[in-house]
């Protein structure tokens, strides 16, 4: 799996945040010591295991993505696109702003809906390096609001976890 | 709707040019382009305003358009497009995430001093969530929360004194006597109190800087550095670690739970300009550890809950014991920073203990109280 796939974009990316995006995700999995190469594991809905490979990180781009929290969240984002592009019919189509970032929502390519409708949610949790247990906590809080909401927006859910790389991803 | 969608394209394009000119440093373009942004997503969503029926199109070009407005500084208008946006009929999720979102504008709101003006020694310390109401906030959590200020504002004057840090004693009567903290009757806003430090002069600091103006100077920069997770920078600022280490858990105690305490905020005035401080990250999401610090990481993690019943702090490094439901201790090092100002108040409460496995002990990295 090509991080560099980002800077093509998508309809709901431009190619200049896919760059980006791919350039905090790069910058999260050198900082955790790998190179270009590492396996991710995936599990949840899917099971399998992807080759990562990125283009090396420059020391103005670390710089740029000096701020912790913010790239691990992005280059989850960043890693989460690329996972269901390759593992699902959606594509990322629309997004909105939320808070200070980005609300992701999924579709399929042939349809022509309305902004919005007949989309699913993209919700993506990034965490720098966690154990499996931090993997089950971010998720069993996703499900959490979701239920506690009785969410009637479908949500393809997706864990990114950089130390030892690993996905989890849940339908819901 | 095709008209609308090419609109709302146009924002989500200008919102990316903000964001990478943010992400370069480009402070001044990044919000040109999204104030842009934000134009360009109100006039998206104003198209949908009677469409009621166009949901979640209308809510989630509502929420866009609100979010860059706040992002703008336009709490009003902020406020104004999540009132449209919950007049209508959004899905649970979207209407539970306007009302976050509208949480927050209140939360701006509330930092505002109404009228009240703050010396250069003073600040404002408010509170908001589940258990605040208008003018009234649950003890513990208000209590709790000034008594850790008190702690970090008295920590951060011994170390700007380059005092060396004092794992167990009292503060120097002096010190309290040079430093006097005041506060404030409560305010009505989330809930809000005034602080004030007392300072006679008769420690100067380098460049003739007041230490109470120059305690209450680092307070605020070392919470927005640790805001914005910048850990690195942060950390640099101590040349002491075990400050480092007290402040970031005091950091930790004061910063919001997620649930009953929403958000934190600080304001004060530096010069003419009103600075604030939000912390809205809740406690447990707090990146705590920087670069020099990742060695722990790898360790095996253990959590245990009981009473907090042993404390030996003779040593740098204290040890305590806590008791689990089976009546079997654990013995804890707690690393120094730690014991006088996180762990001592929850002596003989029970607590959840967060910590990694090492030759028979558990080293602490995190301890907090389980609500009785």
């Amino acid at each position: 799996m090509d991080l560099n796939g980002l800077k093509q974009g998508a309809p709901g990316i431009t190619p200049e945040f896919g760059g980006c995006l791919a350039q905090a995700a790069a910058v999260c999995l050198e900082e955790q010591g790998h190179s270009n190469g590492v396996p991710m594991t995936i599990d949840g809905q899917f099971e399998t295991t992807f080759s990562m490979f990125w283009s090396p990180t420059t020391n103005q781009v670390k710089k740029c993505w000096g701020d912790l929290e913010v790239t691990t969240e992005h280059g989850a984002y960043g890693v989460a696109i690329l996972l269901v592009l390759k593992l699902t019919e959606y594509r990322v189509i629309e997004r909105s702003r939320k808070g200070t970032g980005f609300d992701f929502w999924l579709g399929r390519p042939e349809r022509s809906d309305p902004l919005f409708q007949g989309k699913a949610r993209l919700e993506v949790s990034g965490i720098r390096n966690g154990d499996n247990k931090a993997i089950d906590d971010r998720v069993k809080s996703k499900i959490k609001r979701f239920d506690e909401f009785k969410s009637t927006l479908p949500a393809i859910i997706v864990v990114v976890e950089f130390s030892n790389p690993r996905s989890r991803i849940v339908n819901k | 709707m095709i008209e609308i969608s090419k609109i709302h394209e146009m924002a989500m394009e200008l919102a990316d040019k903000a964001y990478i000119a943010r992400l370069h440093g480009d402070t001044e373009s990044a919000e040109v382009f999204t104030r842009e942004a934000f134009e360009k997503e109100r006039e998206a969503a104003l198209h949908l305003v009677g469409k009621t029926e166009s949901e979640p199109s209308r809510s989630v070009l509502y929420r866009s358009a609100a979010s860059l407005a706040l992002e703008c500084g336009e709490p009003r208008e902020a406020e104004r497009l999540i009132g449209f946006a919950l007049s209508g009929k959004p899905p649970d999720e979207i209407a539970e995430e306007l009302r976050d979102l509208l949480e927050k504008v209140n939360f701006q709101r509330h930092l505002s001093l109404r009228g009240l003006k703050l010396g250069p020694g003073e600040f404002q310390f408010s509170i908001w969530g589940k258990l605040v109401s208008f003018g009234m906030a649950q003890s513990e959590e208000f209590i709790s929360r000034v008594q850790d200020i008190e702690r970090l504002i008295y920590r951060t004057a011994e170390r700007k004194l380059e005092k060396p840090f004092r794992e167990a004693g009292r503060k120097k009567k002096e010190l309290e006597k040079e430093l006097e903290l005041y506060v404030s009757v409560p305010r009505a806003a989330s809930f809000a109190v005034s602080f004030r430090l007392g300072s006679s002069g008769q420690y100067m600091l380098p460049g003739m800087m007041d230490l109470s103006e120059d305690v209450i100077n680092e307070v605020f920069e070392c919470f927005d550095l640790l805001n914005a997770a910048k850990l690195d920078p942060l950390e640099k600022r101590f040349k002491d670690k075990t400050y480092y280490t007290n402040f970031i858990k005091l950091a930790q105690k004061i910063a919001p739970d997620g649930e009953n305490i929403k958000s934190v905020g600080l304001t004060r005035f530096k010069g003419n300009e009103q600075k604030n401080v939000v912390l809205s990250t809740p406690r447990n999401q707090i990146v705590t550890y920087s670069k020099s610090e990742k060695s722990m990481v790898g360790a095996k993690q253990v959590k245990v809950q009981g009473t907090l019943r042993f404390a030996d702090d003779t040593k740098k490094e204290g040890i305590i014991k806590v008791i689990d439901q089976h009546n079997e201790p654990h013995r804890i090092k707690v690393p120094s920073g730690m014991m006088a100002d996180i762990v001592r108040p929850m002596f003989d409460f029970e607590v959840m203990v967060t910590g990694y496995q090492r030759k028979g002990l558990i080293i602490l990295e995190d301890i907090e109280r389980i609500p009785e």
